[in-house]
């Protein structure tokens, strides 16, 4: 008998019953599923949420932005030693590096250098925010995207002439000036009075950190608040994403020209673009997602076994059922099917209840965090399929032992 | 052949059982010829073989020896799947202790054969209705068995075991669990159905059941020891 609706649904129908009727065996039964289909479901979920975020963020940034920095912190994580190496002797990055780059690369649009300190204070009208100080030259706008809420950005002449002006982020106005109008206004860096000649707008928060709280002054302004020594990062905007590969070639071989560097020579400046940073992600939620496999796998595994057990004395106390069903004319295929539809139906209640509360846990963690989640329709069909292979396949022993019980032996049985 | 009008037709039906270093003969060469609408009360000590000969009419097990002829089929030496088809065809069983499944109706327990015939949703309802009030039971289709007396669970099972026009309806000891009210309700009800053209196999110990038979055996030691004709002496009221 092939497994007809019918028989599918009557062995949900038992399962059901069998479920309610023992809640605690059931709850103990598919604790495996419920705890190997949750940790995938929260893991895989925020995992998600941070791919997510990774692709706006260099959506936002342009992706045929690249920079060349003094060092490149994603090698500590690689090799840490080597790491320390380069932060003690590479050279420093100047802004004569960016010029010259500006002048002789064919394949950038834009170069542009920078430098940043964190954890400044600014205060203006007796108040103090603690913000983030960029020091710009005033090819920034064409490199970042921050649109106005009022004013202008920072000019050529802000920067030949090192004038102490700031464009501040929307969260440093709120912060200092507003409700006032932030025309004519001046904030204070150090010892040093900067003159407000624009507001960006809201940016908003990303990953629990706000992209407003940020002030940009002239790169010469800047060295004179943090001093000269100051390393820069030079960001460059490649002309054609098509050739961002190229570009960072180009600029390459400029640097290691610049620097003297012979052909045995190591780079002593590091290129990076945002295609790294993606990478370097790629392979860490690789990397968690084999260990969350492995892991589940085992969990699915000790679940499977326990299900059987389950099963095994699900059929044990049924066998008078298992003879009657045989006597009235049941084939060993029907009783088979009964037992393995009941199995994984059990299996994929242990997978609904792990998936709700893996959803549960990815929103919880991320409403008190700021990790965001996404809900992954795939997933969540997966998890089904997983789970009722788990059910049929260790269905499968207890649901033969049944189908293979002899009619007369098992109508004696008590 | 006279084999072919007979419901059953079997020769020298034997089946042993090792039992360590020794057979034990449970059955030794039974020869037995059951026409249509019989009323047969198969009778005997324990340990007399009966209910391994119940067994084997009811194809739930199948001889060591000898030839069975089930309504003119061959059934000695059918594999499992192709028993279980000849029981849900021809045998209608009646336990002693009902055998009801408790978390289905008395509609779904009847409908239960009818089931693995492979009939559909509108002639399964359909006869098993039909079944439930042979039986008198109409109005009890949605009561499960915890909710009934155990003189209704026997007559849901006897609804069971007629729901699939079977040549024979084997009950054992059906009234072993019964108070004797109920019981004499339920060999009432036997005696309707023999007398609607059933043919009936009773399996018991107790003389006032067997009384209502139309043929007694007996059996002993695995072998038929009585097998006479007689003209049955009612005991119970009619209901």
């Amino acid at each position: 008998m092939r497994p007809s609706f019918r028989v599918v649904l009557e062995g949900v129908r038992i399962a059901y019953t069998a479920l309610l009727a023992n809640k605690l065996r059931t709850l103990l039964t598919l604790l495996g599923n419920i705890v190997g289909i949750m940790s995938v479901i929260a893991v895989v979920s925020l995992l998600g949420g941070i791919d997510l975020y990774m692709r706006n963020e260099v959506a936002a940034e342009g992706s045929n932005l690249f920079s060349i920095q003094r060092v490149n912190f994603l090698e500590a994580i690689e090799d840490f030693e080597t790491f320390i190496d380069k932060v003690m002797y590479n050279p420093d990055l100047t802004r004569d590096d960016a010029d010259a780059l500006r002048e002789s690369l064919e394949l950038a649009k834009y170069v542009s250098a920078r430098a940043e300190s964190g954890g400044v204070n600014v205060s203006a009208l007796g108040k103090s925010v603690e913000v983030t100080i960029a020091g710009c030259d005033a090819v920034y706008p064409y490199i970042s995207d921050i649109p106005l809420a009022g004013g202008r950005h920072l000019t050529e002449i802000d920067d030949r002439e090192n004038a102490q002006v700031a464009l501040l982020g929307w969260d440093v106005y709120a912060g200092l000036i507003a409700p006032r109008d932030a025309e004519g206004m001046t904030v204070r860096i150090g010892n040093r009075h900067f003159r407000v000649v624009g507001v960006a707008a809201q940016r908003g928060r990303i990953l629990g950190q706000s992209r407003d709280r940020f002030v940009i002054v002239p790169l010469g302004a800047y060295r004179k608040v943090f001093g000269p020594q100051q390393t820069v990062e030079i960001r460059i905007v490649a002309d054609d994403i098509r050739l961002l590969e190229d570009a960072m070639e180009e600029a390459t071989v400029a640097m290691r020209i610049r620097h003297g560097l012979g052909p045995r020579d190591e780079n002593d400046f590091a290129v990076t673009s945002s295609e790294q940073l993606i990478n370097l992600w790629k392979s860490i939620s690789r990397g968690v997602m084999t260990a969350l496999v492995a892991l589940v796998g085992v969990s699915m595994l000790v679940g499977g076994i326990v299900l059987m057990n389950t099963m095994v004395v699900s059929v044990t106390e049924r066998t008078r059922e298992v003879g009657l069903r045989k006597a009235v004319g049941a084939p060993q295929g029907a009783i088979m099917w009964q037992f393995l539809v009941e199995s994984a139906t059990l299996s994929v209640f242990g997978g609904i209840a792990g998936m709700a509360l893996g959803f549960a846990i990815a929103a919880i963690v991320s409403a008190v965090s700021v990790l965001p989640y996404v809900v992954n329709a795939a997933l969540v069909g997966i998890a089904f399929a997983v789970t009722v292979a788990v059910g049929l396949v260790f269905g499968t022993y207890p649901a033969l032992r049944a189908a293979r019980l002899d009619p007369v032996e098992a109508l004696r049985s008590e | 052949m006279l084999s072919t009008l007979m419901l059953i037709h079997m020769r020298g039906i034997a089946k042993r059982y090792q039992m360590g270093s020794h057979v034990v003969n449970a059955l030794d060469g039974v020869d037995l010829d059951v026409e249509r609408n019989e009323y047969v009360a198969l009778m005997g000590p324990s340990g007399s073989g009966k209910t391994t000969f119940m067994n084997i009419i009811g194809c739930l097990d199948s001889p060591t020896e000898g030839t069975y002829i089930l309504n003119g089929e061959n059934v000695t030496e059918m594999p499992d799947d192709t028993l279980a088809h000849v029981r849900n065809k021809e045998i209608g069983f009646v336990f002693q202790t009902f055998n009801l499944l408790p978390r289905a109706s008395a509609f779904q327990n009847v409908e239960l054969p009818l089931i693995y015939a492979g009939l559909d949703a509108s002639t399964r309802r359909e006869r098993a209705n039909a079944s439930l009030e042979a039986v008198g039971l109409a109005d009890r289709a949605r009561h499960k068995p915890n909710e009934l007396s155990g003189g209704q669970r026997q007559r849901v099972a006897i609804a069971r075991a007629l729901v699939n026009s079977p040549s024979i309806i084997l009950a054992d000891e059906p009234t072993g669990n019964l108070d004797s009210k109920s019981g004499a309700e339920i060999m009432a009800l036997f005696d309707q159905l023999h007398g609607r053209g059933h043919t009936l196999i009773v399996v018991t110990h107790d003389e006032a059941v067997a009384a209502h038979a139309r043929r007694e055996i007996r059996l002993r030691d695995g072998r038929v020891e009585v097998d006479r004709r007689r003209t049955p002496t009612p005991i119970t009221k009619e209901v």
